[in-house]
């Protein structure tokens, strides 16, 4: 982080874990730590909230978080309000609407992350990097280079890596987002993000997240047993990331797998996560196809 | 200079390395010659026989010699390994000054104060020959190593060279005037033949005394230093000799002097305390090593090994010029290695031994180590100087396949101790300052980092490095900045890490440790001799040398020796039993060793026993010693199950508290001493059975009686109480009628005893009236006072057990140890296990007769290809193009002010890859991954005629959903999305060539599944085959391969398809006919007739051949049936069947005729509609579906064909697109 250049981060591990995907160990962490700064303790709340948000323990944060709390974590009591209640969205976005177009604090970041998450998760990306811009924060850059990248700009995407190279080369988040950008760019570039990801693991542990990062590396050289090894990996430490079991998906058939594996993993997914993007989108397509199917005359 | 080995001692003044082993010997001015191991550092040995200072020594290259020459004018020859003088030689008749013996012959060379040089024969005890010329001491005499020369050096200023092949000849060479001449007139003096020895060259140029001469070992030089501070190099021929050049730099006497064994060096040491080394080409001198006190006198130079040996004023020092490390690094499989300056890569899976970098620099600066990073294929070499501070690193980056080293020129050079990777582009550099800077793979600083002083840093994963300052080692993460560890060990050298990082083995020179990831020391190894090398065991064991042995260790610290060693080696890699590493001349080398000793321990320490066991079985392992070791290290339970002394298996079984396995072991010894220890342990737990055994054989019968009051097992008390009666124990009996409360016994013990005032008592207080009264008269009878019993006595009755206790004290269950389980089963004979084969039962499918038999098939189809080249036009390019924006948006207003932020527009977004994969291919399979379906049913329209999707449905849907993968960016946000291509390398390649969708289904793996259905068939499973077949034959549009020649194989495969899909369906259809009436028979007859035409495999044909043979000959359809016959015949069908067809068609060709008339003519070819099961004769009208090629009556145009499903009878097409190449 850049604000914390030159000295030692008492946060750093409970980052770390946090962008990994390893939340519980962040929460862990972050329990262990003894922090005398307010700044700090804030800080460190906001990662605590957000691992239980991103391990879906909505309930947690929403009891937690009150009126009398401070300004910062209010914004994650929304964002678990958006995420565990799927009735509520439309007004939760509506007010956020509201909101943004009043003045902003640009240094909170925290508002100016979980707004943009909400928009993302809405697929509102422009409005998302409209919220971020503003903001110098690693974070909030890091958001607005995943959004571009969700946008299909990687050139964008490669811009907004430089200038958080520039800010901290370093930091896990340059690093993941340099992962991102190469992932996206293909080619000779995996190899590269593969050894991101693969560093990561080795400094930390390997994370389903970390893992599926390596395995969409490998799926996109044609390492298929590589690929096949290290979701395996990932599979076994949460048997239900949909990524991992996405990735299986299309492994299993670029691998010349039989039908059924792939069936197998793909009934799983739209058991597991029937809302999952790639669940939808895969149900839209099917009745796409029988829609076009009528059109096409059939005599017996 | 490294010094290896330091003695104190009075002045050396002679020193002798043996030329094997690790010995020396040191010749002193006190007299006495000492033996040296330098690799032990021990004295080996002492000889004490001189009088007065003993100058000269020297070492027998084959035997068991030596000989020394001292102020005593005495030459004595040794023999170490009897440890004393074997005789003595006289004849000097000065100091003796140097001794030595000559490599071949059995000569003594000796130079004497007495101004002569003597050769003697050490087998003869002789003197044969004196060689005079010198006018003042001859300091110096030495051999030449290969001719027949002497060189000796003199304080009369001289150096003098000797031929003596006259003497050689005279001696030792065979013939007339030879040696046997020589033997058989020993007195006779050669008057006319050549002299013994005669002075060759006398060279002169020293201005003072010559102290020391010297040969070259190859070369004709001569060496020698001088009282004038001078060394002098000669060169000579055969005819003259004069001086090359004068080494100055001494400022005292040179004592001596000596040529470098391999390399182009001279060593020179000198009274001024120093040694110095020079450069003989150039004569500069390149390195003075100092003393503070001590005057040099002599030197010595190991043959081969690189040692040197000097000797001072008060003791000698044994060193070497330079790290004969050589440096390497391990990575995976692969090892990196420097010899000569080149990098070296070997492959230790294929010992494949790669050459890959000339290195720049010269011999002079050996490469003290390398870090290697295989993900950036760059290697970092570090060169250390004599002077830390002028060490340089350089960082080359290393070819990927080279087959001769190339030349590294390209390497960036800075200065700094130690550089080493800490990341995959980042390494980090100890520079002079010891500081540490972090750069990139450009070797551009990135960042400085402070640190805890330090002097040298290690590799410690990725982002961490290891510092060492004087007290220990430090883990510091440089991302961090901050320790996360720290330990404390002096001076440590090497650091070795396990595969998975876990574990470290930190190397100092004597101490080896062994601390996990934190730098928490598990365990501390105390070595004797130098730590040379380590290296991690993939199950985690430490194998390390040092410098004699191999050996290794457990991280719990248990060490042993794997075998020993003759020279020191450096270990890259443990495999299983093989041992690799490198030797001191960087050759890489490989040791069988026998890991069980270590495993046996790992195994015991994980408990894996069923390893233990295996290994305990198989290895001959177990004895004494493993049993101690066992036993010693906690695991007695173990070692009990190894044993079979008896009384081993009581201690051990006693130790473990095994009660059972010691009771059984105490019942076989059945000896006092057993049963007492069985009974203390057996106390100890309860185990109160086990106690009552113990204290009967023992015949302990009061603690035996003490047992049974306290389990309460009174009946067996009144018997102990009995059993005392018998064996007159008094005082027993009457302990245990007290225990029990039998007053009456008491009575009766106290009486027969002869104590009757107390019986009486006893009686009298307890009420026993009877009793009390005949007691009295006793009492009274014999006038002896009777006692008054105290009136308020109360009867004391021991409280009556509440329960026996019958069973032991509980204790806490135990689950059996895996010994117990396997030991007990060693007893049993193993039983034998039969796998019940699955009767695979006889598939019903085919006639009544046919027996099966499923041969291989040829595979139909070759591999497919695994990347299109997409070659096509037009252009989405992958999004480099900033499309219609400006190029400044993309960078965020920064400020926030509201006014900028109304300026903020968001980019518009990008074009998916997916969207461009439709865009750029033709081919179906192309546009199902992308989803762009509309367009796929298009082109599946056109090209094949395709009207029914349905089938498709789940083609299209896995096609498409293999797409993409998927990896998560930030928290709480959907995952972001790669898309694998299958021609990824000429995306990256080129910005021209567009990206096109990784494949799934290959025709290869179609060929497999067509097994599949191959063996459905041959089961008889039509329906579920005709199923599998179609899928198949769908499978085959979506395909993408290469070239033409695998679209041929593709239609073939289609081809195939269709066969079996039509003739299995005939057939399926021909079983559901009716039977009952000739006409149905007759239409079934046919159908199997047609059937035999479908193009089958052989193995099928034979099938359809046998039906359509049975069936027509039920018809008595003979001349049909006996055609099939033939037909069957010639396939070449199993003996049984071939037999029976014979017999058939023995029977045919009798009747040679067709009851029925047939619609089926072999002789006329035919096509088969697919629908009607028909003939269409060759030539007339038939429709044919555009994918599978079936054929059909006219009438069916335009229908779906019955075969693929999906096609249009009869449309017209283009055709199966499947390869780009169909489009060039």
């Amino acid at each position: 982080m850049p604000e914390q250049q030159g000295e030692t981060d008492e946060l750093f591990d409970v980052k770390t874990q946090f962008y990994i995907g390893n939340y519980q160990s962040a929460i862990n962490e972050a329990q262990k730590l003894k922090l005398n700064n307010t700044l700090q303790k804030l800080e460190r709340d906001v990662f605590v909230y957000r691992s239980y948000i991103a391990l879906k323990k909505y309930g947690v944060v929403i009891n937690e978080i009150h009126g009398a709390s401070p300004q910062e974590l209010q914004p994650l009591k929304q964002l678990a309000e958006y995420l565990s209640q799927p009735n509520k969205r439309e007004s939760i976005v509506l007010k956020l609407d509201q909101q943004i177009s009043g003045n902003i604090d640009v240094n909170n970041h925290v508002f100016l992350l979980v707004a943009a998450t909400i928009y993302y998760n809405e697929s509102n990306y422009e409005t998302a990097l409209k919220v971020l811009h503003q903001s110098a924060h690693l974070e909030c850059r890091a958001l607005m280079l995943q959004a571009q990248l969700k946008m299909d700009r990687v050139d964008l995407a490669k811009k907004e890596l430089k200038s958080m190279q520039e800010i901290d080369d370093d930091a896990i988040l340059t690093q993941l987002a340099s992962a991102w950008v190469n992932l996206s760019m293909g080619g000779e570039k995996l190899q590269e993000a593969y050894y991101t990801f693969q560093e990561l693991a080795d400094k930390n542990t390997p994370t389903a997240l970390l893992l599926n990062g390596q395995a969409a590396c490998c799926i996109g050289q044609s390492k298929y047993e590589e690929a096949e090894s290290a979701l395996q990996d990932a599979l076994e430490k949460d048997s239900n990331n949909t990524d991992t079991l996405v990735n299986l998906i299309v492994l299993s058939q670029l691998s010349g797998k039989t039908p059924e594996v792939c069936n197998r993993y793909l009934s799983q997914l739209i058991d597991t996560a029937p809302e999952h993007p790639f669940a939808v989108e895969f149900q839209a397509k099917e009745k796409y196809f029988d829609s076009l199917a009528k059109q096409y005359v059939v005599t017996a | 200079m490294l010094t290896k080995f330091e003695t104190k001692s009075a002045r050396v003044k002679g020193l002798s390395f043996h030329p094997k082993r690790p010995w020396i010997l040191t010749s002193l001015h006190s007299g006495v010659i000492q033996l040296w191991d330098y690799r032990m550092c021990a004295l080996l040995d002492k000889f004490d026989e001189h009088d007065g200072p003993v100058r000269g020594i020297c070492f027998h290259s084959q035997q068991p010699l030596f000989v020394s020459g001292g102020d005593d004018y005495k030459i004595k020859v040794w023999n170490y390994k009897l440890r004393r003088c074997q005789f003595t030689l006289s004849g000097h008749m000065d100091y003796i000054r140097t001794t030595v013996f000559h490599h071949e012959y059995p000569w003594i060379l000796s130079a004497s104060d007495d101004q002569t040089i003597r050769i003697w024969n050490w087998q003869s005890r002789a003197c044969v020959s004196v060689l005079t010329g010198h006018n003042h001491y001859v300091m110096c005499a030495q051999f030449h190593p290969s001719e027949d020369l002497i060189v000796s050096a003199s304080l009369d200023q001289t150096v003098r060279v000797w031929d003596i092949s006259g003497l050689r000849k005279k001696n030792v060479a065979p013939g007339p005037g030879g040696l046997d001449d020589h033997l058989r007139n020993p007195g006779a003096t050669d008057l006319f033949g050549q002299a013994d020895a005669i002075v060759r060259h006398v060279l002169e140029g020293h201005d003072r005394g010559v102290n020391w001469a010297a040969f070259h070992p190859t070369l004709p030089l001569v060496i020698s230093g001088a009282d004038d501070r001078q060394i002098k190099l000669w060169r000579m021929s055969e005819s003259k000799a004069w001086e090359v050049d004068t080494c100055r730099g001494h400022y005292n006497n040179v004592s001596c002097v000596l040529f470098h064994p391999k390399q182009e060096l001279i060593l020179s040491n000198s009274e001024d305390k120093s040694i110095r080394v020079w450069d003989l080409t150039k004569r500069t001198c390149l390195n003075t090593f100092r003393r503070e006190h001590d005057r040099f006198w002599v030197m010595a130079a190991h043959p081969t090994l690189g040692l040197f040996a000097a000797g001072h004023d008060s003791g000698m020092v044994i060193f070497k010029l330079e790290r004969e490390r050589p440096a390497y690094s391990l990575h995976g499989n692969l090892l990196f290695y420097v010899k000569e300056r080149t990098l070296r890569r070997l492959d230790l899976t294929t010992s494949k031994d790669t050459g890959l970098l000339q290195l720049r620099g010269n011999a002079r600066t050996p490469i003290h180590s390398i870090s290697y990073n295989p993900a950036e294929q760059a290697v970092l070499v570090v060169t250390r100087a004599a002077n830390l501070e002028n060490s340089i690193y350089e960082l080359y980056s290393v070819p990927v396949d080279a087959d001769c080293p190339q030349d590294g020129g390209d390497g960036k050079r800075s200065t700094g101790v130690t550089a080493i990777w800490v990341a995959r582009n980042r390494f980090a550099v100890l520079d002079r300052n010891h500081t540490i800077v972090i750069k990139n793979e450009k070797n551009e600083v990135s960042k400085k980092i402070q640190t805890p002083p330090c002097d040298e840093i290690f590799y410690a994963g990725t982002g961490c490095v290891l510092l060492r300052d004087t007290e220990g080692l430090t883990l510091f993460d440089i991302q961090q900045k901050r320790s996360a560890g720290q330990v404390k060990m002096t001076k440590c050298r090497h650091v070795v890490w396990s595969a998975d990082m876990s574990h470290v083995a930190l190397l100092g020179k004597h101490v080896l440790t062994i601390a996990n990831r934190r730098l928490e020391v598990l365990c501390t190894i105390q070595e004797n001799a130098r730590l040379k090398s380590a290296t991690w065991e993939d199950s985690g064991v430490l194998i390390y040398t040092t410098s004699h042995h191999i050996k290794y260790s457990l991280i719990n610290g248990d060490h042993g020796i794997i075998r020993t060693l003759d020279l020191p080696v450096y270990l890259t890699r443990v495999k299983g039993k093989a041992i690799y590493c490198l030797d001191r001349d960087a050759r890489p080398r490989m040791f069988q060793v026998d890991p069980t000793e270590y495993c046996f321990k790992l195994a015991l320490v994980n408990r894996k026993y069923d390893e233990v066991l295996h290994m305990v079985r198989h290895a001959k392992l177990v004895g004494q010693s493993i049993i101690a070791y066992l036993q010693q290290k906690g695991y007695p339970e173990v070692a009990l199950h190894f044993v079979k002394d008896e009384k081993t298996r009581l201690a051990l079984a006693l130790q473990c508290g095994n009660i059972e396995a010691a009771l059984e072991a105490a019942k076989a010894l059945d000896d006092k001493y057993c049963w007492e220890k069985l009974g203390e342990a057996a106390l100890l737990q309860g185990n109160h059975q086990v106690v009552e055994m113990c204290y009967q054989r023992t015949k302990n019968f009061n603690k035996l009686a003490f047992l049974y009051l306290i389990t309460g097992n009174l009946d067996k008390l009144r018997k102990m109480m009995k059993i005392a009666e018998i064996r007159k124990d008094t005082s027993g009996q009457y302990q245990s009628a007290l225990l029990l409360g039998d007053m009456q016994e008491r009575v009766k013990v106290l009486r027969n005893c002869g104590q009757t005032s107390l019986a009486f008592l006893t009686a009298a207080t307890h009420g026993l009236d009877e009793e009390a009264e005949q007691l009295q008269q006793q009492l009274e009878a014999a006038g002896q006072p009777v006692p008054k019993a105290n009136p308020s006595a109360v009867f004391l009755q021991p409280p009556p057990p509440i329960a026996q206790a019958e069973s032991n004290w509980p204790l806490l269950t135990v689950s059996k140890g895996f010994f117990d389980g396997a030991m007990a089963a060693r007893t049993i004979a193993s039983g034998s296990a039969v796998v019940a084969e699955e009767d695979a039962g006889e598939p019903d499918g085919w006639g009544d007769d046919a027996d099966l038999g499923l041969e291989d098939e040829d595979k139909p189809a070759g591999s497919a290809g695994d990347v299109g080249s997409g070659d096509e036009e037009g252009g989405w390019e992958v999004g480099d193009e900033d499309l219609e924006l400006p190029s400044d948006l993309s960078v965020a207003a920064h400020g926030g002010e509201d006014e900028d932020r109304g300026y903020y527009v968001p980019p518009t977004r990008g074009q998916p890859p997916m969207q461009g994969w439709a865009t750029h291919s033709q081919l179906v399979a192309d546009h199902a991954s992308a989803g762009s379906y509309e367009s796929a049913f298009r082109l599946l329209n056109d090209q094949i005629g395709v009207v029914n999707f349905a089938p498709f449905k789940p083609l299209f849907t896995a096609a498409f959903a293999k797409s993409r993968t998927m990896f998560a960016g930030l928290p709480n946000l959907p995952s972001l999305s790669a898309y694998p291509q299958r021609n990824w390398r000429e995306v990256a390649a080129s910005s021209k060539v567009h990206g096109l969708p990784a494949l799934g289904v290959r025709l290869a793996d179609l060929a497999q599944r067509l097994q599949i259905c191959y063996q459905l068939t041959t089961a008889g499973k039509f329906n579920e085959a005709v199923e599998r077949f179609r899928i198949l034959l769908l499978n085959v549009p979506l395909l993408v391969v290469d070239n033409k020649e695998e679209v041929r194989k593709a239609q073939e495969l289609i081809s195939i398809c269709r066969e079996y899909i039509v003739g299995l369906s005939m057939e399926a259809a021909r079983k559901d006919l009716p039977k009952e009436s000739l006409e149905d028979q007759k239409r079934s007859c046919e159908m199997a007739a047609y059937f035999t035409h479908s193009e089958l495999q052989p193995i099928h044909q034979i099938l359809t051949l046998r039906t359509a043979l049975n069936l027509s000959f039920k018809l008595k359809n003979f001349r049909t049936a006996a055609s099939f016959a033939r037909r069957l015949l010639e396939l070449g069908p199993k003996p049984e069947v071939a037999q029976q067809t014979r017999k058939i068609l023995q029977a045919c060709d009798k009747g040679a005729n067709d009851e029925v008339q047939l619609h089926y003519d072999e002789h006329n070819p035919f096509n088969l509609c697919a629908k009607t099961y028909t003939p269409i004769y060759r030539g007339k009208p038939e429709e044919k579906c555009p994918l599978c090629s079936s054929v059909y009556q006219p009438s069916l145009k335009g229908t779906l064909c019955q075969v693929c499903t999906v096609a249009e009878i009869g449309k017209d097409c283009i055709g199966l697109r499947i390869s780009t190449s169909q489009f060039r």
